[in-house]
């Protein structure tokens, strides 16, 4: 098994560097156990880390409002994060993992007849995993499956993001 | 790998004394405040010395006509605290939170009317439990209810936005409350199987299903002496206890069943009748002016309704209600309103 991962990996194409910025949802983890959905957008660097491998980092950032008649919950995920990854497969496209650490800043600010707000910083690991598609020799298009945990909670994201190769 | 634990200790939420609450004025207005700890031990998973809620997991019908609730999980409700005031993340916390600080309420206030706290809590809570049991018949609007048999609260969330989450409402949570002191009174324990399983359609079990509705409605609007206690989350003009409610034009649990041979899709409705009885006991509680005393009665008649053993004459229940009445003004009173709302029904001691 391991000798097949690192035939696959020898194999692959060399990582460039890219970096560029992505779009999705994001599942992010509520109080009740359920998880809300909530538009995301994600600034993305990649750095070649060997052959095959990375090193990546990112910022996502989330919003969701839940207004009603007597109380206005404005919730924001905003998510720092560095993974370790590896990516195999042809010039047409690759699939590629990563994991590494994250941290997670949850701002809410409510508005019930007087304001407030509430603030949570939690680390937490992070994974991701999905397809880099080149496009052409300087851009990417990348489709990725994710979530980060945070403290107990775990929130999910799916991500499109392109990025320029140099 | 060892900063991560000194991290997430560093932004553990200082001590909170307080936490953010739907909270309902004597003028039945609602606003988000904050609210004394009191017995709530742990605010992420909502516990505490009334219950815990939790989340997920199913609740299935059992054999003897109770339900369970299995393969829950707890929750992880999360808050900053500002000011020594908890303030939840999001809405759902907020309506968990309230929802346990009304019960909190209700259980400061139980001994007041002759029931024991400890014959109720602590209650646990389902949030939004698979229900696969479409006889459970839980109505796409029935965001709260209290499992009868398996002695703990359903909640699920609001399908659309209304003012107070019904789950937040101090008048909902009354009335799933109420219908667990009903289930008590008349079963003797929590956790009893109820009389009537729940695909009993027989006449018997259709009134006893709306005596349980029109307690319910009673505890809560004479609990919070308030005749429109749902009115901050439905809009339900025939639920109101000061509505002019009376037994013309209702269906009663005969002429539904001899209706639902032709139509097998029919559903009952238990809350017709039961806002009668509702109205009724608002009609002793305006003419005594005392709510408390109009519960009172309305306990004693249930207990002794429970001793005739007979759950399924709900006619033999307004006779037992007028008997319970201290005779005088209080017996007058109900007589006054039982003729008015149940005309031939009402029983033959209030004959004038």
């Amino acid at each position: 098994m391991i000798l097949a991962a690192l035939a696959l990996l020898a194999a692959a194409t060399a990582q460039p560097p890219a970096a560029g910025l992505g779009a999705g949802p994001l599942a992010g983890h509520v109080g009740s156990g359920e998880h809300r959905l909530a538009p995301a957008l994600n600034a993305w660097i990649r750095l070649p880390l060997g052959h095959a491998c990375f090193i990546e980092s990112a910022a996502l950032l989330a919003r969701r409002g839940e207004p009603s008649a007597a109380a206005t919950f404005q919730e924001r995920w905003m998510r720092g994060e560095v993974g370790l990854g590896c990516a195999t497969g042809s010039r047409a496209a690759q699939v590629a993992g990563s994991l590494g650490p994250a941290l997670t800043w949850r701002h809410t600010e409510l508005d019930a007849a007087r304001a407030w707000q509430a603030d949570v910083l939690a680390a937490g690991l992070r994974w991701r995993g999905g397809f880099l598609i080149p496009l052409g020799d300087r851009a990417e298009l990348d489709l990725l499956a994710g979530g980060a945990s945070a403290g107990p909670v775990v929130d999910f994201d799916l991500l499109v993001q392109g990025g320029m190769r140099w | 790998m060892l900063s991560l634990p000194l991290l997430l200790a560093a932004c553990a939420p200082p001590e909170a004394a307080r936490y953010l609450a739907w909270q309902r004025a004597q003028d039945g207005v609602y606003a988000v405040a904050p609210r004394d700890l009191g017995t709530l031990d742990d605010l992420a998973a909502v516990a505490g010395a009334m219950g815990t809620v939790r989340q997920g997991g199913q609740v299935m019908l059992e054999d003897d006509g109770g339900m369970a609730y299995t393969g829950s999980r707890a929750l992880h409700v999360g808050y900053d605290v500002q000011r020594g005031v908890a303030v939840p993340l999001d809405g759902e916390g907020l309506l968990l939170w309230s929802f346990y600080a009304h019960l909190e309420d209700i259980a400061a206030e139980l001994s007041d009317h002759d029931l024991d706290p400890a014959e109720y809590l602590p209650v646990d809570t389902a949030w939004t439990p698979v229900i696969p049991d479409v006889l459970l018949e839980l109505l796409p609007q029935e965001n709260a209810a209290y499992a009868t048999g398996g002695h703990f609260f359903i909640l699920l969330a609001d399908l659309t936005d209304k003012e107070v989450p019904l789950a937040a409402n101090a008048g909902i949570v009354r009335h799933e409350f109420g219908h667990a002191v009903f289930h008590r009174l008349t079963c003797g324990a929590p956790l009893a199987p109820p009389p009537y399983d729940t695909a009993d359609e027989s006449a018997g079990s259709l009134y006893y299903g709306s005596l349980h509705e029109g307690f319910a409605d009673s505890f809560a609007g004479l609990t919070l002496d308030d005749p429109e206690f749902i009115a901050a989350s439905l809009d339900l003009e025939e639920r109101r206890l000061d509505g002019d409610q009376t037994l013309e034009g209702i269906e009663l649990p005969e002429d539904f069943l001899a209706s639902a041979e032709e139509d097998l899709l029919a559903i009952y409705d238990p809350y017709a009748l039961g806002s009668v009885i509702a109205a009724t006991a608002w009609d002793l509680r305006t003419a005594l002016d005392d709510p408390d005393r109009a519960l009172a009665v309305l306990i004693a008649t249930t207990r002794a309704w429970t001793e005739a053993g007979a759950f399924g004459d709900a006619w033999g229940f307004l006779r037992i209600w007028a008997e319970t009445a201290a005779p005088g003004e209080e017996r007058d009173a109900l007589c006054t309103a039982l003729r008015t709302r149940f005309g031939e029904h009402a029983p033959a001691e209030c004959d004038p």
